[in-house]
């Protein structure tokens, strides 16, 4: 018996260290340029590294023609423009599958490198989006951990013009929950916050407390400095949360919690 | 070019300008940073562009929405946010080298200015910020599309986002800022270099305008608030039943009653409560809502008309 249990539990412990395992963070070296932009190295295909600036900025990732070539995603001696997929990209020690790459030679990334040294891309959202990013200019370092998060392909929306402004017009935002209350604001009140006019009796914003005429200010952890702010503010809270409100009441600055319920 | 232009704009998007000019002097020293190892669950929204955008207020004024940017070297606001912050060119102020040249008007663009206060939705703030106002061309063209989804104002750059940790998952929708013990050394400019394809995809912002009108694509207009009901619903056994109909709302008025099955809203079937609201989900004050709901023998047919609120 004590055999069986020792043996359940080094599987036990065998289980929990792959598990640790699969979400082990990796940690990357920034290079911080006198632009202060930073760079990591890249590896794409197994090819480099190569210096690519991180830029959260980026909804793509983006290597110069030279790398390209060197990875052989190319032949061409140049390309202005293409739509490529890196097999791997390895930042640092941390390695992606099928990255959807731009190639091009970006004029600013060029720049850069003839200013400050050998930089030959970006690393951009369709890379990092794929994990937990901490981003620390102190210790100059990335961190990074996998998670479910699975990037859009953002060239397929562009080019099925999917991503361009609604011609349709009407968007509705509408509260995850019911609160109970009403809140406006009147013209020329450029000041935080909106009014609270109407409180329902019996509903979970009056059981908190709310009394119409305070101030709220904001929404769980939201400012909610118009009508529309609340409702995209109230769209985030899931029915069954506690959730904490600011106010304004007689000049007063406090927090009350409201109970949010399923409904509408 | 015209099936390759998608991919243009897109690059386009991807690095704020460098400083051409060097950033201005620091006339007041920021205060050392009071809050450091304090933290802030910093909300942000993903745009249709695919760029993580936080709210901030200048001076107290806003919010605006600007887009985390490392590949950015300071703040940037554009000249309609700067407008209406309030903020006005320094008296001695020079603009920056590659602005000299007047745009089309002949009105002169970009300079620097110390932002008193530049705070964060989620608590995070800096005081005697610098900034650069200008519109980058990038902004320019994803708002006159209506690309982002809603009007973007600047970014955030280095000089602000190099005194927190910042820890991003696009998994929830709060980050995590640090504040660091830390004074970030100030950027270098670049310039005055400045090469033919640089203005090439500078000439995007203006391209994507253009474009927007040719397409007739609009600029992102705010939503509409959905109407309140004044139900509270509860999930029983497979049915959705009205847990409660708070009084003198649209739901007691059109005679919704605590205990009524809710069979369908809006002539579709019901199974469970996130039905409800996804049916009705685009039903603005004024509007109605139809309700399908048995109570003991009978079926009722009801109508709600939804009122303000949430």
């Amino acid at each position: 018996m004590k055999r069986f249990t020792t043996a359940v539990c080094l599987l036990l412990f065998a289980a929990a260290g792959r598990a640790d395992e699969a979400a082990k963070p990796v940690t990357v070296p920034i290079t911080l340029l006198k632009s202060r932009h930073f760079t990591v190295p890249v590896k794409v295909n197994g090819e480099g590294p190569f210096a690519l600036i991180f830029d959260t900025g980026a909804p793509i990732t983006l290597i110069n023609n030279k790398v390209a070539r060197a990875a052989g995603l190319s032949k061409d001696k140049r390309n202005v423009l293409r739509q490529a997929k890196a097999k791997t990209l390895q930042v640092g020690t941390l390695e992606a599958r099928d990255v959807p790459v731009t190639i091009m030679d970006h004029p600013t990334v060029s720049l850069v490198s003839k200013v400050l040294g050998p930089v030959d891309g970006i690393v951009g959202f369709s890379f990092f989006a794929r994990y937990k990013v901490t981003i620390d200019y102190q210790a100059k370092q990335l961190t990074f951990v996998p998670t479910k998060y699975q990037p859009a392909d953002l060239m397929a929306k562009m080019m099925s013009m999917t991503l361009f402004g609604s011609k349709d017009g009407k968007k509705v935002v509408a509260s995850a929950g019911v609160w109970g209350f009403q809140v406006g604001k009147k013209g020329g009140d450029e000041a935080a916050g909106v009014d609270v006019t109407t409180v329902v009796v019996g509903g979970p914003a009056a059981a908190a407390g709310l009394k119409a005429g305070d101030r709220l200010l904001t929404l769980h952890g939201r400012w909610t400095d118009s009508v529309v702010d609340t409702f995209r503010a109230a769209s985030e809270v899931r029915p069954g949360t506690a959730a904490r409100i600011g106010i304004r009441r007689d000049g007063k600055e406090m927090e009350l919690t409201v109970n949010v319920q399923p409904g509408l | 070019m015209k099936s390759r232009w998608p991919l243009l704009a897109l690059v386009a998007l991807c690095l704020a300008p460098p400083l051409w000019a060097d950033p201005p002097a620091a006339k007041d020293t920021p205060p050392a940073a009071a809050d450091k190892g304090k933290t802030y669950q910093i909300p942000y929204r993903l745009t249709g562009t695919q760029h993580i955008m936080v709210r901030a207020k200048i001076n107290g004024k806003g919010p605006f929405n600007f887009i985390v940017d490392t590949g950015a070297p300071m703040i940037f606001i554009s000249v309609p946010a700067a407008e209406k912050a309030g903020l006005t060119p320094p008296q001695d102020a020079k603009p920056t080298p590659e602005k000299e040249n007047k745009d089309k008007k002949g009105k002169k663009r970009g300079y620097a200015v110390t932002l008193d206060r530049f705070d964060l939705e989620g608590g995070a703030s800096q005081l005697k910020m610098q900034a650069i106002v200008e519109t980058p061309f990038q902004i320019e063209g994803m708002n006159a599309m209506g690309m982002p989804g809603e009007e973007l104002h600047g970014m955030i750059g280095y000089t602000l986002l190099a005194h927190y940790r910042i820890e991003l998952d696009l998994t929830r929708n709060r980050m995590v800022w640090t504040e660091l013990d830390f004074k970030p050394p100030p950027p270098v400019r670049l310039g005055p270099v400045k090469d033919a394809n640089q203005e090439q995809l500078e000439g995007m912002g203006a391209f994507m305008k253009a474009a927007a009108v040719l397409y007739g694509f609009k600029p992102a207009v705010p939503p509409s608030p959905r109407g309140f009901l004044g139900v509270e619903l509860a999930e029983k056994d497979g049915a959705v039943t009205i847990k409660a109909v708070l009084p003198k709302t649209p739901a007691a008025k059109a005679g919704l009653r605590a205990g009524d099955r809710v069979e369908e809203v809006q002539g579709k079937e019901v199974k469970r409560s996130a039905d409800v609201l996804r049916h009705a989900a685009r039903a603005t004050a004024g509007q109605t809502v139809h309700f399908t709901v048995r109570r003991g023998e009978k079926t009722l047919e009801l109508k709600v008309t939804a009122g303000e609120g949430l």
